[in-house]
């Protein structure tokens, strides 16, 4: 029974990623769907849903388009609609049922760019594929059409694959302080807090900070366009936060680390080799909050496992956790094991699986998997993460 | 309908319980969670994964999440078709291993498509667990208003009842059941007293916290009194099923109307008996001083028809600027004639029309919203909830409903727009 989950809903889906990914550009996004699918994305994936408008539509399809089909219809509509809000591109997103009825999104898509002067981006994402690869798509889809080799130079950098997905808003928001704090400017936010404008300078920048797996892709691509050099990884504790942070200064990461405790900036070093960690969570994350704990805190024994499906990221090896989970029953023997003393993933872990409670489990929320329910906590990143997490590890 | 042709805007709603509106068909407590506030039973959604994750949500946050299973399909199970199998046995390990009162199969938008799940698989896990195990849909894609979705919703809880084995009826002369609430009508409230007067014993089911076994008592009674829409399609199926008549008979304002109400009920009833006086003849009504000139915006989704209360408050000084529905029936339009002699212009928005979706309507002047219709596209207005079961019906429903306003402007003081 591979399908069955009995604990835990499956991670945010294709479409989700690329909402997501498009939600803060201005775009015409317009999901084919009957309706249902954007509840869920609005409801359970979009924590910004509440408090930011985004031009996001539903096409509402229904059983007589799906019998007879009515591409031509959606075009003309979705043609009219642009006439009114004169929206930067037009996004088409495919669903569960257009995949299943055939419907050509970019066959649509081809349709509608006869009558548009803005780019329209087709998504034949389906609900069967992992969120990532959504986000990975929109990404590239953006690169592709808007950004193009130049002679600017922004000495900065762009933050990539932050979406509420992965990356809460409190985690982001202290990452833009420790990479300022740095002396790194950011130039923008691929894509929370990002603009489309903003984003169309990318190519104008000296580094590419890539904070989640499904940032890899467009930073691979804009690597061998424009040159860009990209460093993988989110600043969680002192190592990393160095590592980062000297990556895009040019400076020796031990030298770095020796000027930064001459500020006084240097946390008292602690140790909590009696440990062995368990991280349960998005790639980047993982191993981020591995090399934490390896060179924070000297912990050796750090295991790491995703429910992301990686395949079609094209992860280096260093960011392929060690479980792949994809059946809830490995998870469960996973998260179970009682060789693990401290395991870190979603709450939702906690409340449904963990079956022991005298081990320590440290939260980290993570919407694709728990949508809304858990509050982001920003207090991993940076130097604070490791008093943080020291605090937690005693 | 809201066909394709009418791309439905995915507004950004300004507070939760707007949510719920985003479709004319996706209510916040969907068919999932009706099978799951029964109390032992259990649910198996099958579908795509992206299906899966909003009903697993609204089951966490309704605590009913270990009760929610899902069967997560795959491209190539739609594909290939050959998943009933798998699914029964899915149905048959969960019905032994929890052993619930009854088993929800939920199938989504795609297997409406495919038709791959067929009657067999609930029938043979029925057969094998000895547990009725019946299907329910939650699809989207099916435009269809007859019946409602929320009538539709509202028979779930006749499920357990349907199982031949349980259909053996004990003696229910006398007794009447009341049908369209969630929860119990108590003793106090009009509705029920007068039914007692009457020599009537009561029975209002409370839906939404029973058993399967509890369920069964809906077969017990002589006639129903459904006094919600929602309730219609379930009177309609113990009618055609078990004979069991009923009467529909919605909540009105005007005392003139709930007057004319239990005439028809008696009528009904079969008792001319005019010993049984009507219950409290026309009450008094509050003192409405500080609610004249208030200004109100009235949705479906309130206990009776909106434009018969705006006649109603319209008589009463209290202007009604707008109504929000999601269509005119034929019954409303009796009330638009009246309307149209008020003083004021009284605007009517149908909540499915796109222009009316698309426009966020920001220039309506109401300080307080009744019906959630109304509240989804007045943001930042001050609410008014329906009146309690304790006076949902009769004479009470005016009164209470003035009452819940007059302690709102009393508590909070006259609203910012409030001159």
């Amino acid at each position: 029974m591979k399908g069955l989950l009995r604990y835990l809903p499956p991670l945010s889906s294709d479409y989700a990623g690329v909402c997501s990914a498009l939600y803060e550009l201005g775009g015409l996004v317009v999901v084919i769907n009957p309706s249902g699918c954007v509840r869920t994305y609005a409801y359970v994936d979009e924590p910004r849903w509440m408090d930011q408008e985004s031009l996001i539509f539903s096409s509402g399809l229904c059983e007589q388009d799906a019998i007879f089909g009515s591409s031509s219809e959606t075009g003309r509509t979705i043609t009219s609609l642009w006439e009114k809000v004169r929206a930067p591109f037009i996004a088409l997103i495919g669903t569960p049922i257009p995949a299943l009825i055939g419907m050509d999104i970019t066959d649509l898509a081809q349709q509608i760019r006869e009558h548009v002067p803005v780019p329209v981006l087709p998504f034949s994402t389906s609900g069967f594929r992992s969120y990532s690869e959504g986000i990975s798509d929109a990404y590239c889809a953006i690169a592709n059409e808007f950004l193009s080799p130049t002679s600017e130079k922004y000495q900065g950098i762009n933050l990539i694959g932050s979406t509420p997905l992965d990356i809460g808003s409190s985690p982001l928001r202290e990452i833009h302080t420790v990479l300022q704090d740095n002396g790194i400017s950011i130039l923008t936010d691929w894509t929370m807090g990002g603009d489309l404008k903003e984003i169309a300078r990318s190519s104008s920048t000296t580094g590419n900070l890539v904070i989640s797996s499904a940032g890899l892709k467009v930073a691979v691509y804009m690597q061998e366009l424009f040159g860009i050099p990209f460093t993988v990884g989110i600043p969680i504790g002192r190592y990393l936060t160095d590592l980062i942070c000297s990556s895009f200064t040019g400076e020796n990461p031990e030298e770095y680390r020796i000027r930064r405790s001459r500020d006084g900036k240097d946390p008292v070093h602690t140790t909590h080799p009696q440990h062995r960690a368990l991280i349960i969570a998005e790639p980047v994350f993982c191993m981020s909050m591995k090399t934490c704990l390896i060179h924070d805190f000297e912990i050796a024994d750090v295991a790491t496992a995703t429910l992301n499906d990686i395949s079609s990221l094209s992860l280096p090896e260093d960011l392929i956790p060690d479980h792949c989970i994809e059946v809830e029953e490995e998870l469960i023997q996973v998260i179970n094991d009682p060789r693990y003393t401290v395991i870190i993933g979603d709450p939702l872990f906690e409340r449904r699986i963990l079956s022991k409670e005298d081990r320590l489990f440290i939260p980290y929320p993570h919407t694709a998997l728990s949508g809304n329910i858990f509050e982001h906590t920003g207090r991993f990143i940076g130097y604070k993460g490791h008093e943080f997490m020291d605090e937690r590890l005693k | 309908m809201v066909s394709q042709r009418h791309l439905q805007p995915c507004m950004v709603p300004e507070r939760q319980n707007s949510m719920q509106f985003l479709g004319p068909h996706q209510e916040r407590y969907g068919v999932i969670d009706v099978a799951l506030s029964i109390q032992d039973s259990i649910v198996l959604i099958v579908g795509p994964p992206s299906c899966m994750r909003e009903p697993y949500f609204d089951a966490y946050f309704h605590d009913n999440a270990d009760r929610l299973f899902s069967y997560v399909l795959t491209e190539n199970d739609l594909i290939f078709g050959d998943y009933s199998d798998t699914i029964l046995k899915v149905l048959i390990t969960l019905g032994k291993e929890r052993k619930p009162g009854v088993i929800f199969l939920c199938t989504v938008c795609s297997d409406e498509i495919t038709g791959t799940i067929c009657d067999w698989v609930t029938e043979e896990a029925e057969s094998a667990l000895q547990i009725p195990v019946r299907r329910i849909r939650r699809i989207p894609i099916c435009k269809k208003h007859a019946p409602s979705p929320e009538q539709k919703k509202y028979a779930i809880y006749l499920t357990p009842c349907s199982f031949s084995e349980h259909n053996t009826r004990s003696d229910t002369s006398g007794i009447v059941q009341i049908l369209g609430e969630f929860e119990k009508i108590p003793k106090i409230n009009e509705l029920h007293a007068w039914l007692s007067a009457h020599g009537l014993q009561v029975q209002s089911p409370e839906l939404s916290s029973s058993t399967s076994k509890d369920l069964r008592r809906l077969l017990e009674a002589s006639f129903n009194l459904v006094i919600h829409p929602r309730g219609l399609y379930m009177a309609k199926q113990l009618e055609t099923d078990l004979g069991i008549p009923y009467y529909y008979i919605p909540p009105t304002y005007g005392f003139d109307l709930v007057r004319e109400t239990y005439k028809t009920l008696e009528n009904f009833l079969g008792n001319c008996d005019n010993s049984h006086a009507m219950p409290g003849a026309k009450p008094p009504l509050p003192v409405i001083d500080q609610l004249q000139g208030l200004k109100i915006a009235l949705g479906s989704g309130i206990s009776g028809s909106p434009f018969e209360l705006a006649c109603v408050l319209s008589d009463l000084g209290i202007e009604v600027t707008s109504i929000f529905v999601e269509q005119v029936t034929e019954f409303d339009q009796r009330y638009l004639s009246l309307l149209r002699e008020t003083t004021s212009p009284v605007k009517i928005f149908v909540t499915t029309d796109p222009d009316v979706i698309c426009s966020k309507i920001r220039e309506i002047e109401a300080e307080y919203v009744i019906g959630p219709d109304a509240v989804r596209f007045c943001p930042g207005v001050r609410i008014i909830n329906p009146p309690p079961n304790e006076a949902c019906f009769g004479y009470q429903l005016l009164p209470s409903l003035l009452d819940l306003l007059i302690h709102d402007v009393n508590t909070r003081g006259k609203p910012e727009r409030f001159t």
